[in-house]
This record gives C-alpha cells, structure tokens and sequence, in this order.
C-alpha cells in the first residue's frame, strides 16, 4: 500500500514547473510531432533500448526501504517475489513456480524454482527469502512500512522489539521451500507478495556493502535486469540480468529511467524524442485535446487503481452531522468539475472504491439522480444541519501547496458549495509535509486525501476507514462497516468476497465519512514502436514484457 | 623674434549638447614661436583647455573644432588617427593638470614611458628603459632606475608631475602644452615645478604653452601671454607689458585678484564681480558688458575686434579712455 | 597575501558556524519531519528510525553530534535517500553544478566580455542600442521562462538538441541548460563591460595616453582594458550566487543531477542532512569566491596589492 497520487503530483514540483505550466511548450498545437513506419519485427537486439521517464528520482533501491513511488517502479525491474505481474497487472508465478495453502489459510508452502538465479548466477534460495523478510521487520533496518508483514506470525512483536527477528514466521524447509506462517486467513496475501517489501535479498552483498549495496556494481538483484549506472536525480541504466529465469522471453537489452519530476517537463521531452515511454502523469490535464489529435494511440488514458477525496474529522463539529456531510457530497457536481478541471482525463468518483474488474461498486442512489433533485436534497439537509443563508457553514478547506491542479480543484469545490449551499469554504493551503502533519495532528477538519492502491483489492480502500487504523485521519468507526470488512478479509470465495466489500462500501456511502471526488486515470504517452505495455489498474509495467519494433522515422 | 612654430587661425571649438550647441573657443587667431613660452589666462570656462585639446585632437565626441592651426607650416587641426598617432607626443606633447588621476594607476611608471619611445622611436625596451633613466634624473628625479619598475600611487604628486614632464620631454618635442601644471599640487611643489620647466626651456630649447587662471604663475615663466574670456582673445602682450600697461578692463580684473600669500587661496577668482556668460549664447556686442566698469552703448551692440595697438600688444575693447589705477609694475 | 587568506578563513568560520546553528534550528522548527507521510508510521517503526538518527536525543545533542560530524567533513545519512550519504550526493552532484556553472561563467565572460567592450567602442550606435536592448531583456527574463522557450524552439519544434537530462554530462545534452544558466549572466556581464569600458575611457589617464600618441589599439588594449575588467572580479562573488541560484531552476527545468534539486527536494521533505550539507556547501562556495574575488584584486590592482 503506498501513495501514489499525492507524491506523484505534489513532490519536487517547484515554482519552476507552474511557470513551465503557464507558458506550455505543449500547449503549442503547432508543435511538429515524429511519426513513424512501425512493423510487427522487433528491431535488432542493439537497439532494444527502452528510455523511460520516472516521475522522481528513487530515494532508496533497497526494497526494504523502499516508500517512494520511483523507487518501486525500479525495483520492480530488478527484483522478483514470489508472484510477479502479467502485463495486464494480474499475479502470477514469480520465484515461486507453485504454492499450497492449508484448508485455514494460515499456512502457504511455497516452490521455488531451481532456475531462479541472482544477478551473478547464484541460485536464489529459500533463505534469501528468509533473511529478506526478517530484515524488513528487524527494529535496527528501521523499515518504514515493515508493517506491511504484518500479518506474518510474530511480525508486529518484532517490530515492536518484543521478540527477536528470527522468530518471524516464516522458515526454509529446504533450498527452493518456503513456508509461512499468517496470523490468520488473508485472502489477498497472494496479491501482496508483490510488494517490494517482500523481495527476496542477496545476504552476502549487504553483508559486504553495508549501506552502499544499493550502489550499481554492488547490487545484485533476481529480476529481468540488474543496476548498471544510477546518476542521483539523474537517469539510472538497467541491463537484461543473462541469469534471469525467463531471461529468453526478456528482448530488452536496456531500459534507461530518467527522472522528470513535471507533466510538462515530460512531455516536452516526450515531444523531443528523449523518451519512448512516459508513465503517469504524461501530460498537463489541458494538452490532452490536441494530444490526442495529434498523437492518435500514443496518448493512453487507463484507468488506476486510485481515489481522490476529502476526509473530515467525523467525530468533530461541524462534521459530526451526517446530514451536512451527505449535503456537502450530493451537491458537488463531479462532472463539472471533471470536464472543466481535468478535460475527462479523471473519472467522477461518487463512492470509495475504484472500478475493478469483476467487484461491482455501490454507488450511492443520489449518484444516478439528476443535479437538480440532488441540489434540492442537499439544501434540505443542510437546512436540517441548522446552517442557513444567516447562519452559512463556515469551515477550512486544507490541501497542498504543490501542484497548481489540486488548487485549481479545490477552489472550484468551494465555490460550488458556495452557489449551491451558500457555505463558506476557505481555503487552507499548506506544503505538503506540513499539510500532513496538520491532518495527523488532528489540526484540519476538511482535508484533501488521496489513496492509490498497489494490489488489486478494495481491501487497500476499505482499511483506510477501520477503526485503529493510522490513515483512518477522520476517526470513522462503525461496528457494522468493520465487522462488513472483515468478513470480506476472511472470505475465500471472490463473488462472496466482494459481495461484502460492497455492502461496507454501502455502509459508507450512507454515512459519508468522506466526499469523494473522482477516480484517478493513468494517463501515459508511448511512442508506437514500444509493444508490450498493456493498461493494468495497478499502473505497473514491468519492462520484461517490453520490447521494440522495427521502425523508421517518416519523414514530415 | 623667433620663428613661428604653431599658427593658429580662426579657431572655433562647438560642442553639440542636449541644450544645443556651446561655443566653447571663438576666432581664435595666435602663433607659438620657437622656444619661448606662452602663457594662457582666464576664469574657468574661458575656453583655455580646449583650445589646446583640439589642436592635440583630443576633443571630447561631441566637439568639433574648425579653422587652422599650422605646426611648422603643415596644417595638423582634425587630422586622421594615424596621422595624429604620428603627431602627438613626438612634435607636440601636452601634460595635465591632476598627475593623480593622468597616470595609469595599473602599468608601471616604466611601462608608461617605455611604451612612448617604443611607438614613435621604435627604440627596444631596453634602450628605451636607459633613456628613460635619464629622462628622470634631468627632472631630479633620483633612484631613477629602481622608480621606473614602481607604479604611480607610489610616487607623490609632484614627482608624479616630474614624471609627466619626462615622459612628455622623452621625444624631444618642438611643443609642450602644460594645461594647468601646478593648480593641484601645493605652493612649494608648484615652486619646484615651475623651475624645471625654465630649466629644461632652456636646455632643449621647447616651446612650452603655459595654460594657467593663476597670473603670478605667468609672470614667474612666460614671454607673452593671451587673456582668453568667454573663449576669446581679449587681449595678448609681452608679459612685462601686460602687467605695466594692460589695456583690457578683464586683464585689469584678472591682475586685481591674483591673489598674495596673505590670502586664502578661494579668493583667487572671485574678485571680478558677476560670472562669466553662458556659452550657448552669442551676445551681438562684447561679452565682457554685464561685467565691465568701463562699459559704453556701443559694448552692447558690437563685438570689439582684436586690434594691434603697436609692440606686439593686441586686444578687444571699445574703450579708449584709461583704466584704473595701474598699481602694480611688472 | 598568505596572511590575509588566513585572516578571511578564520573570519569565515563564526559566519559559517551561525549559518549552520541557524539553519540547523529552523528546520528543525518547521513543522513535519523527515519521516512524515502520508501514511503516519506506526509508533514503533518510528521509534526505530528516530534511534538509528539520533533523532530522540535531546536537539543540544543531536546538535553538538553534528558538529563534531562535519568538523570530520562527514555529513551524516541523508534521511530521505535511504541507503545513500550526504557526502555521496553531494560529490555526485556537485560536479554537474561546477560543469554547468563553469561552462555558463565562461560563455557569459567569453560573449559577455567582447560585447560590452564593442557596445562601449561604438556608443550610441545601432550595434549598441541593439546588442543593450538584448542585454536588457536577458536580464530581466527569468530562467524558468527562457528554460522552457529554449526547450520548445530547439527540442520540441526544431529536434535540434535534447530537451534534458544530464547523460553523463553529454556536450548535446549540456547546451540547453548551460545557455539557460548563460543567458543572463551574458547579459549582465555585457551591461557591466560597456558600463566600465565608457567609464575608463574617459578617464584622465585614456587621454594622457592618447596625447603621448599611442595608436587606439594599444590604448584600448594596454591602458583600457585592465581597469574595465576589475568590476568583473567584484561580480565574481554575485555571479556565483546568480549560478547557484539559477542552477537549481535549471537542474528542475533540464532533470539534471545537480546538488540544486537535492536543496529543494531535502528542504520539501525535511531531509535534515541534506539541506544543511547542500546549505553548508553554498555557503563556503559563497565565501570561496568572495575571497578568490578578493585576492585577485590585490593580484591585479597595485594599489590593493600593496597594502
Ligand atoms: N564635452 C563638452 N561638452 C559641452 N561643453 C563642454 C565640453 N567640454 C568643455 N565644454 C565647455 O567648454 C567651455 C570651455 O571649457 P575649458 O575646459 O576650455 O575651460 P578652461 O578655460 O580650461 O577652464 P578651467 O580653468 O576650469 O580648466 C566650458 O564652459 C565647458 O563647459
Ligand atoms: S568693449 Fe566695452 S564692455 Fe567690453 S571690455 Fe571694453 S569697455 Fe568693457
Ligand atoms: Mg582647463
């Protein structure tokens, strides 16, 4: 679980990238565009080189360390878990060729493959395992999410430094066999072996290197590549790893990450021809017309697996009056917003959970009634709230500094409660450690939010509104939506799992402990001789799957 | 009389402003003859510095100078650079007034002379270091050899001068231009100064145009002198006549204020009453009127002409009568 | 000489010991922390890493730590760049900076320079009003607008150059950002040539020169130009500033690994380390240069030289 939206679009973008914003290189619709002959071949092995953008520099290669967005999208090449990813975003063997889970779902026995090999041709082993997950939950590696193990036997006592990290649960049974065991049946544990948390490590290099192992030429990983050149805040260089499992079905022979922090920086690079594939966000929300006439299918726009709300101190006045909150929800016009605001690039979100293929979404009935009825409604509960043209609501809007869009959001937001409730918004912006720290203190009542799960289950939502959990920022705490959740969590069965999920997701939109605002999209830019990038609403493409056409550029 | 060195005719120097034109130097007509020295009075403003600056050719972007002047009979007013770069510090040479700021305060002393023998000489360094020596020691200046590797905020002021003077006399030159050579430095340096240039008129023989507002430096060194007002002659004399039987009410202005040690030094010019007359204007009569005791009608009306009154003594005055008490004997 | 480097370094050591106190104590003051996001860390997990920074010590402590550290020229762990030092971010980015930098100084000296001294030989000519009306404007438009038109005429529309990345420092990749970072120092360094240039032309020493008959060459050459150039050695010290400044918008703008972006990104997210490090760094850059500024004007001047 990690945030995405927030970092992706708030860090590093400085006063610098809203002045680049302002004056657009892209927003020129006479920019002229390379076209290209593009055949079904790949092109020769020399020039399978795929030049990417990340949004930022990666903090850390180190998958136990590893928080930042970047920095998983790299490890994601160098390292394998146990499961991996299909191109299309689903789990799928990795390390592991096979696995069994006992009749409680408390015990996973997982078989390696003997071909699994390290960067340097060393078999990886069930102890690399071992030893990587002890690792992540020892109090001394200082990992921030080792609580993402959580549900491995003696993990958060580990964390806590109550007992020792070799008491983890989790044992090598023999070189390729691995067991775990969960402190209870975890449906979606399969998905999470995905993390970067739970990558297996190279024991002898970080004996060896210590803090440097991450460094290229000390690195040794198990992935389809390893770490030839890493420049900080400049391009990182991955090689094909020749040891890899599947290295035959690997046709890249490099892939360059160059980190460019602005939609716009990427795309003007995109637009010089510096870069083959640009990951979201490709481009300013306001390019994407011309864009798309210009650039035909290069310009994707997929679905994620994200959400973009605001959360309120439920528990508090003025929001501990479910009536105001469901007045202050019904009467935002997404569409609006979404048209005016993000050109159609984002989706209206009336609910909490993001589309997944085969979950079906509870919408909120107010959802499918017209603007008009739903303003009528809103205005009578905002009446019954007590608040009146006299007597308006009078509350903080807190949301981050970074990023230019956001602002341009939330003062639409206001101002549309402003027309329709005649509540009176002010807005609050603050820099975004300080925006967070502020909501963590309890310090804002209104705030903006954003979640964007990394494995495909409205498990990574719903936990965000659980009683005890850190992120639940607005204190909702309902029995029923709990005990709804957690019977989710302990159901095998996907239909009925989700059957679940969506009667929380229905207790929620009753009680509307947030506003939600829309879905996020993906957008991306791939110039046409990439081939194997397929969308996936986790966003996550792995380079294994890509390889390069044959091309030629036409000449304009 | 000696032969005629420089003859300059119907000078005139306008300077193009933002206000319109200045007439800075009207219709000038003198000669410098072969060693003698003359010398040039007159309140600020008179026109005295840029008389000679535009017969060097060193006139500020904006001044033009028109007329002749003839070096040894070849005409040298608005010659072309080259021609110029032949001319000056070779025939002609001119110091200045402030030695602080008149020397490069980033080349040696050495360097500053070297480089005038090396140009027009096309000595070598090193020949031209010796000359240079010697060129020092005839200014009195000692140690020579060792002062030519100092730089200039090393010497004091009037060896500064001294140096000027050498540098200046390094070419052997038919004139020398000194525009206010000793205004800066104080009384017994002036002193000193004012000696070496007699001594050295009268080792080589240099004609030397001694530009000054200070009349006892005058009476101290020159053979003739030209009262400039409002840049015009007024009047032009030997000196022993200007100071016993000046003709020109200016000149008699000028002789009351030269100043005596008992007096501050500020009081030197601002015994004439009035101020001398703005320069963009060209009054139809004689510039002098606002100022002038003796002044009549036909002051106003008509500008006197330059006339001879017999033994080398010229001026431009309609008055005929005398002037004042002539208290003081040269 | 010896003595006077040695007298401007002790004199730099209380400046720079207040820049650190101050600089250590105000981040440390602002709200949010290195370890501050989205997803509040379990108070356990933060306990860890508090421990393994020194962060649960008393700040006296932790700040007497600190100094002892960089009296040994280390830097401490940056927070952010997990697995990475400060030492090693800084030695890495800093090269990207000297070269940017470097290159920009030169070309704002080599085109800067020839410039100004032409407008002031030709003053109040249409070369003049023209090539100071360009200075005028290079002046006043900001990096971040001139950045961005640089990208779009000659990467975007013309696929001349590259629109960014360092690449090794690759010479296609360095022209945009170094013409960026150059363009206004051209123009300031031009504006300042002329200015000084009409300034020793007609100074009193100009004419003596020319009245002892040198040719115009030798008195620009030999007379002129030395003087003009000392206020480039005063602009010295702004000029490094100027770059380090701008350098950081560059870097932003061009995605260069420079020690700028780690400022700014070390600032945003409260990488205490970090930002005193790259603080500390400018700092000594800054008082560097003010001394290299200094000492070459006792080089060059023989007035200062002597005293
Ligand atoms: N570049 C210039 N532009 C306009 N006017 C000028 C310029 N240079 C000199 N003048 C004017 O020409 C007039 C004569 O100046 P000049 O320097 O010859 O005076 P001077 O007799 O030498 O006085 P001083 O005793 O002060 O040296 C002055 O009124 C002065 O203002
Ligand atoms: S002409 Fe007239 S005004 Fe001029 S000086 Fe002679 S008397 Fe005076
Ligand atoms: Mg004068």
């Amino acid at each position: 679980m990690r945030v995405r939206g927030p970092q992706l679009r708030s860090l590093v973008v400085m006063i610098a990238a809203a002045l680049l914003s302002a004056c657009s290189s892209a927003g020129d619709p006479a920019v002229p565009v390379y076209r290209y002959v593009v055949s079904d071949r790949p092109a020769p092995a020399a020039l399978q080189v795929l030049r990417r953008r990340v949004a930022e520099t990666p903090r850390t290669l180190d998958p136990s360390l590893a928080t930042d967005v970047p920095s998983t999208d790299v490890i994601e090449d160098l390292f394998e878990g146990l499961v991996t990813l299909s191109a299309g975003g689903k789990i799928i063997p990795g390390v592991a060729s096979s696995w069994t889970i006992s009749p409680d779902g408390r015990t996973y026995i997982f078989h390696l493959r003997p071909t699994a090999r390290w960067s340097n041709g060393k078999p990886v082993t069930a102890a690399d395992f071992v030893y990587a997950w002890r690792r992540e939950v020892d109090p001394n590696t200082a990992a921030q999410y080792a609580e993402s193990l959580a549900r491995i036997v003696n993990a958060q006592a580990i964390i806590d430094g109550k007992r020792p990290p070799d008491s983890l649960g989790v044992t090598a049974l023999g070189a390729h066999t691995l067991e775990v065991r969960l402190i209870g049946r975890t449906p979606y544990f399969l998905s999470m072996l995905f993390y970067v948390d739970y990558m297996p490590l190279y024991p002898p290099a970080i004996r060896r290197w210590g803090m440097a192992w991450t460094r290229p030429g000390h690195l040794v990983s198990d992935g389809a590549f390893y770490l030839a050149t890493w420049v900080i805040n400049g391009h990182l260089t991955l090689k094909k790893n020749p040891y890899y499992w599947d290295a035959a079905q690997v046709r890249l022979r490099e892939e360059i990450f160059y980190p460019v922090p602005s939609a716009s920086s990427a795309l003007s690079r995109y637009l010089a021809g510096d870069l083959d594939f640009v990951g979201t966000p490709a481009f300013p929300p306001s390019d994407v017309g011309w864009l798309r006439r210009d650039l035909g299918s290069q310009v994707r726009v997929t679905p994620m697996y994200g959400t973009a709300y605001l959360g309120m101190l439920v528990h508090e006045r003025p929001f501990d009056n479910r009536d105001l909150r469901l007045a202050l929800t019904m009467s935002l016009d997404r569409r609006v917003l979404d048209e005016k605001l993000m050109q159609g690039m984002d989706m209206p979100a009336h609910s909490l959970f993001p589309p997944l293929p085969g979950f079906t979404r509870r919408s909120p009935a107010w959802a499918h009634w017209p603007m008009a009825r739903r303003l009528a409604v809103a205005r009578r509960l905002y009446r019954a709230a007590g608040y009146s043209k006299a007597h308006p609501l009078r509350v903080k809007l807190l949301y981050m500094t970074e990023g230019v869009h956001t602002r341009n959001y939330m003062e639409a937001v206001a101002t549309m409660w402003h027309q329709a409730l005649g509540a009176d918004i002010v807005l609050w912006q603050e820099q975004w450690k300080v925006m967070l720290q502020d909501i963590q203190y309890k310090n804002a009542k209104l705030f903006w939010s954003a979640w964007v799960g990394n494995y495909p289950s409205p498990y990574t939502f719903a936990h965000q509104f659980m009683k005890g959990f850190v992120m639940n920022y607005g204190d909702y705490d309902n029995p029923a939506y709990q005990a709804a959740v957690k019977a989710a969590v302990a159901e095998p069965n996907r239909a009925r799992r989700y059957a679940l999920y969506a009667k929380a997701e229905a207790i929620l939109n009753r009680d509307a402990p947030l506003i939600p605002l829309y879905f996020y999209n993906s957008n991306e830019l791939v110039k046409p001789y990439v081939a194997g990038i397929e969308p996936n609403v986790l966003n996550v493409h792995l380079a294994r799957y890509m390889w390069i056409r044959q091309h030629t550029l036409r000449q304009p | 009389m000696a032969a005629s060195l420089l003859e300059i005719r119907k000078l005139a120097v306008r300077f193009s402003t933002g206000d319109g034109p200045v007439y800075a130097v009207n219709d000038l007509d003198l000669e410098v003859r072969c060693g003698e020295v003359l010398g040039m009075v007159g309140e600020s403003g008179s026109g005295k510095s840029q008389t000679w600056l535009a017969i060097m050719g060193l006139l500020a972007k904006n001044g033009c100078a028109e007329g002749s002047v003839r070096l040894g009979g070849e005409e040298i007013l608005n010659l072309p650079q080259r021609a110029l770069t032949r001319l000056r510090g070779a025939r002609m040479a001119m110091i200045f007034q402030d030695p602080m700021t008149a020397m490069n305060p980033f080349l040696t002393v050495g360097r500053q002379m070297t480089e005038v023998l090396e140009w027009h000489r096309g000595m070598s360094r090193r020949e031209a270091r010796a000359r240079c020596i010697a060129a020092l020691e005839s200014v009195h200046i000692t140690d020579a050899a060792r002062r030519l590797s100092m730089y200039p905020h090393e010497f004091s002021g009037g060896m500064r001068q001294r140096v000027m003077i050498a540098t200046a006399l390094l070419t052997e030159p038919q004139l020398l231009i000194c525009d206010e050579p000793t205004t800066a430095l104080d009384v017994t340096v002036q002193a000193q100064i004012l000696a070496l240039l007699d001594e050295l008129r009268q080792r080589f023989g240099t004609a030397i145009v001694l530009v000054t507002h200070d009349l006892g430096v005058i009476a101290q060194l020159a053979d003739r002198v030209i009262v400039m007002y409002a840049g015009r002659q007024v009047e032009q004399a030997e000196v022993h006549t200007l100071y016993g039987a000046y003709r020109h009410p200016y000149t008699e202005g000028l002789l009351r204020s030269v100043p005596r040690l008992d007096q501050p030094r500020s009081a030197r010019l601002a015994t004439i009453p009035g101020r001398p007359p703005d320069l963009a204007r060209r009054p139809a009569g004689c510039p002098f009127e606002p100022r002038c005791a003796y002044a009549s009608e036909i002051c106003r009306r008509q500008m006197p002409p330059l006339v001879s009154l017999g033994d080398a003594h010229l001026r431009a005055c309609h008055h005929d009568g005398a002037l004042g008490p002539q208290e003081r004997e040269a | 000489m010896i003595r006077l480097v040695l007298r401007r370094v002790l004199a730099a050591i209380p400046t720079l010991l207040v820049i650190i106190t101050l600089s250590f104590f105000m981040l440390r003051a602002a709200p949010g922390g290195p370890f501050t996001e989205a997803r509040r860390l379990p108070p356990q997990v933060l306990a860890n890493l508090e421990r393994m920074y020194h962060l649960n010590e008393p700040v006296w402590e932790q700040y007497g730590r600190y100094l002892t550290h960089i009296l040994r020229g280390d830097f401490g762990p940056s927070y952010v760049y997990r697995s990475t030092t400060v030492n090693a971010l800084i030695e890495q980015g800093l090269p990207v900076d000297l070269t940017i930098g470097g290159l920009a100084l030169a070309l704002a000296l080599l085109i800067g320079m020839p410039l100004g001294i032409l407008a002031a030989l030709r003053q109040n000519t249409a070369w003049d009003y023209v090539s100071m009306a360009g200075a005028m404007a290079g002046i006043s438009v900001p990096t971040f607008v001139v950045a961005p038109l640089l990208i779009l005429l000659l990467a975007v529309k013309a696929h001349w150059l590259p629109a960014g990345s360092w690449s090794n420092g690759a010479p296609d990749h360095l022209v945009l950002p170094v013409l960026a970072l150059a363009l206004p120092l051209i123009a300031y360094v031009a504006r300042m040539m002329r200015g000084s240039m009409i300034e020793v032309l007609n100074s009193p020493y100009i004419r003596t020169a020319r009245a002892k008959g040198l040719p115009e060459r030798t008195v620009i050459l030999r007379h002129a130009l030395k003087p003009a150039l000392m206020p480039l050695i005063s602009f010295l010290g702004p000029a490094v500033v100027n770059t380090l400044t701008g350098s950081i918008v560059v870097e932003e703008i061009f995605g260069l690994p420079g020690i700028g972006r780690f400022f700014v990104d070390g600032a945003l997210n409260r990488d205490y380390t970090l930002v005193m490090g790259v603080t500390i760094l400018y700092a000594m850059l800054i008082i560097a240069f003010n001394l290299i500024a200094d000492l070459l004007y006792g080089v060059l001047d023989p007035r200062a030289r002597q005293q």
